[in-house]
């Protein structure tokens, strides 16, 4: 007989907050100090410019605040996280998508899922209304609602064994939510997916740097691929590096074809570009992955952390001034050239991913949950993921607040009101009647010829914008002006990187969605090996989000600008379906007293996108209201008018009642899908609270066997119980040689 | 006179030596940080699991554990975020 050695410890016994020892009392008061100090510099200048460096302690006061107090709350009280139990990753560890990952892999592992480029873009156009409405939402929904949403649907999926957020809610609501969530989230993807394609459109469109640049990462991922499959198989570190090194090379180089005789072949128009985008989601999905989308996706995660904290450094260091005012008069009276309607609903509807992102309730219910080692962990991965990509944007808001504001309207108005050229633009933006906005035609195109564009005018998308705000403050730093077009071009490559990364990754998910929809109907459609199957659902998924595109960019009145609110709309319906979940988990779990904690947000959240969707539908304003624009214009062509506002022809008055006519069904659509969730989650939550039945999906407790901290750094008494595990099973392979000689 | 100098050469170069060390072990401990996240390791972290809980079992090649990696990525690719 062996006598069993007694286990150490798997949580930490005695979990209270540390003592309020006078130290720690001053830290924080020193943080809550400089955090009041930051936000009253941002919200009481009138009129003088503010320093980027008010934006980064006003964020980094209120998230570390945030963090330490609610989301600890959130944790402990609401959740109940309990590092005795087993998670999933480790009752079912295989060694292949189940496995215990070290709590900061997984952080890392998760932020790179969610960060694309919503965030960057989002900010930027909404920084139309001043920098102040953007800032607020931006800290304060992250804090009270994106990070809680990522947080609370991180942990239920963990304790259902990583079910998806589909499951969750037929599961937890019932089949008609179930259904009803089915279908929002293949329509949101597609959604998303057309909008983000129309802004890497934007952003390439007339400029051949960006278009071969971008054209080389093709074959740049077909090295990569090969080299990973056939010369050094998972050698992923350094077949990355070889692959940014080409990168680089091929952005300087797409500055010479531009130069050069070479330059004819790589400008492509906007619709050209749409059919090059369509045939490229159509290859990347039916290709195996290991081609493009593996290598490229590799690619694109180092491109996007390396240049996320290139902006943090550009920002402490250059420290540039706003020339945004807090407020301009578009917040008020909704007539904002790069999109119509009033600060509410609308900043909080295009600010979307850097607050609220419901896509990311996709991805905490995916992979991050099986990942997970200890259940306390969820604050840093889900909580403090979120904080970060708030943080991206606002950096990104803060780069379009720091370029010149008549610089920043030309840009983001459509080519309907600036007639796409310089003078044109010029007249424009001075008749806005901004305050202290001159700029002539001369300035716009020595800011273009600055980074060696052939014209800034209407480069809609907020792409373009970021791209030299980003230009503007790392050329401050690296380079001088000559390098100015060199970082324009990085920017605008780093964005279409990885927006085609998700165009690709959406279209195979959205394609496996549907082959396992249509599946329930047609069996033979669910055998994901069946290629005529597959190649069926890849066409139609291309077709869906390629005709929105081609739309989009068609359209007289600027693709963005009618577009992009319904992207925001239909990302905010999707969060409202997680907090829905979440909810009812609560309400069925006994918490409801602790409902309020995702119930804040969701009656926010669906005020605000339930309000949008109605102006969109129902407003008399032709210029909010789709309906009420598709009207005017039908009555103008049966009276035999052939003009009409930025339509200048009848074909594209038809194009205009053509599209409205979608996008207004669209809003509908939208709209009663989140009626029929919601409903339902209400249903179900009052049958539970009258009963005061108590019913639980989550996986029954299994006692953990193994320990590991919680938070990013261990404390004293975490670095104690680790001491004793490393005494108890020596050879325990889950610290790393080279970490162990840290902690 | 000469004592000291030489104890204050020691004591540089000491810290020199432990500066380098430090260096050193924050550029490993990037090093292992990006791997971990690229998934560079998992090969290793599913020959350790198999060791550990299925002694019996031989682990595939490295070539192979890569193909099957890839392979469950044709039917549930990372969806990457807007």
């Amino acid at each position: 007989m062996v006598v069993q050695e007694q286990q150490p410890p798997v949580s930490v016994p005695d979990d209270r907050p540390p003592k309020w020892t006078p130290q720690r009392i001053a830290v924080w008061a020193g943080i809550a100090l400089l955090g009041g100090v930051a936000w009253s510099i941002l919200a009481l200048s009138r009129g003088e410019t503010v320093n980027a460096i008010w934006f980064v302690f006003a964020a980094l006061c209120s998230y570390a605040i945030a963090y330490r107090f609610y989301a600890r709350f959130i944790v402990t009280r609401v959740l109940r996280a309990d590092d005795t139990r087993a998670t999933p990753a480790e009752r079912l560890e295989n060694g292949l998508d189940y496995n215990r990952t070290d709590r900061r892999v997984t952080y890392g592992h998760h932020f790179a899922a969610i960060a694309g480029a919503g965030p960057l873009v989002g900010p930027v156009l909404a920084a139309q209304m001043g920098y102040l409405p953007g800032t607020i939402w931006i800290i304060v929904g992250v804090i009270f609602a994106g990070a809680v949403q990522d947080l609370m649907v991180l942990f239920f999926s963990m304790r259902r064994n990583g079910r998806s957020l589909g499951q969750m809610a037929r599961q937890d609501i019932g089949p008609v939510g179930g259904i009803a969530a089915l279908v929002a989230v293949l329509a949101i993807m597609i959604m998303i997916l057309a909008v983000l394609a129309l802004v890497v459109v934007n952003a390439l469109a007339e400029s051949p740097w960006g278009v071969f640049s971008i054209a080389m990462t093709i074959p740049i991922a077909f090295f990569m691929g090969v080299y990973l499959r056939y010369l050094r198989p998972g050698r992923i570190v350094e077949v990355s590096l070889m692959g940014c090194a080409l990168l680089i090379l091929a952005i300087v180089a797409g500055g010479w074809v531009a130069a050069s005789s070479l330059a004819p072949i790589f400008t492509l128009d906007k619709v050209t570009l749409v059919w090059c985008l369509i045939g490229y989601g159509f290859a990347a999905s039916v290709l195996p992955v290991w081609m493009l989308l593996a290598p490229r996706d590799y690619l694109s995660t180092f491109m996007k952390v390396g240049t996320i904290s290139l902006l943090a450094i550009g920002i402490l260091v250059a420290a540039p001034s706003t020339t945004m005012p807090a407020f301009t008069d578009f917040a008020f009276n909704g007539a904002g050239p790069v999109f119509s309607g009033a600060l509410f609903p609308f900043v909080f509807i295009i600010i979307a991913c850097g607050a609220l992102s419901g896509f990311h309730a996709l991805i905490a219910s995916g992979t991050t949950p099986k990942m997970i080692e200890k259940e306390r962990q969820v604050r840093l991965v889900g909580y403090g993921g979120m904080l970060t990509e708030s943080f991206v944007a606002i950096m990104a808001l803060v780069a379009a607040c720091t370029i010149d504001q008549g610089l920043y309207f030309a840009m983001n108005s459509g080519a309907g009101v600036t007639g796409g050229t310089a003078a044109g633009a010029a007249e424009f933006v001075n008749n806005l009647g901004l305050a202290g906005v001159s700029i002539t035609a001369e300035d716009l195109n020595a800011a273009a010829a600055a980074v060696e564009e052939e014209s800034l005018v209407s480069r809609t998308g907020g792409a373009p914008t970021l791209a030299i705000g980003i230009s503007e403050i790392l050329s401050a730093i690296f380079g001088g002006a000559g390098a100015k077009a060199f970082w324009y071009h990085f920017a605008i490559m780093f964005e279409a990187l990885f927006i085609l990364t998700t165009v690709d990754a959406g279209t195979r998910v959205g394609r496996f969605m549907l082959q396992d929809t249509i599946g329930n109907v047609i069996p033979k459609f669910k055998d994901t090996s069946w290629k005529v199957g597959s190649i069926l659902a890849s066409a139609v998924i291309v077709a869906a989000w390629g005709s929105i595109l081609l739309m989009g960019v068609t359209d007289p009145l600027g693709g963005i600008n009618t577009l992009f609110p319904l992207f925001g709309i239909s990302n905010q319906l999707l969060a409202a379906v997680a907090l829905a979940v979440c909810v009812t988990i609560l309400c069925k779990t006994g918490r409801v007293r602790y409902a309020w904690v995702p119930g804040i947000p969701l009656v926010w959240d669906a005020v605000v996108t339930l309000t949008a969707s109605w102006q969109k539908i129902f407003s008399d304003d032709p210029r909010i209201g789709y309906w009420a624009q598709h009207s005017q214009y039908k009555d103008a062509i049966a009276a035999g008018q052939t003009q009409l506002g930025p339509a200048a022809n009848l074909d594209q008055m038809e194009a205009v009642v053509r599209n409205t006519f979608i996008q207004g069904a669209l809003s509908i659509l939208f709209a009663v899908l989140i009626i029929v969730i919601l409903a339902d989650a209400i249903r179900v939550c009052v049958s539970h609270l009258r009963s005061g039945r108590i019913s639980d999906s989550e996986h029954p407790h299994e006692p953990s066997k193994v320990f590991a901290p919680a938070g990013l750094f261990a404390t004293a008494e975490e670095k104690r119980i680790q001491q004793m595990w490393a005494q108890h099973r020596p050879e325990s392979p889950e610290a790393p040689a080279v970490l162990a000689g840290r902690e | 006179m000469t004592g000291s100098l030489d104890r204050r050469r020691l004591r540089a170069q000491g810290y020199a030596r432990s500066a380098w060390s430090a260096l050193g072990r924050g550029c490993r401990l990037v090093g292992w940080y990006v791997r971990e996240v690229v998934g560079e390791n998992d090969y290793e972290h599913y020959v350790t699991h198999l060791r550990r809980h299925h002694p019996q079992t031989r682990p595939v090649s490295r070539k192979v554990f890569e193909r099957d990696k890839v392979r469950r990525l044709e039917t549930g690719p990372n969806s990457r975020c807007c």
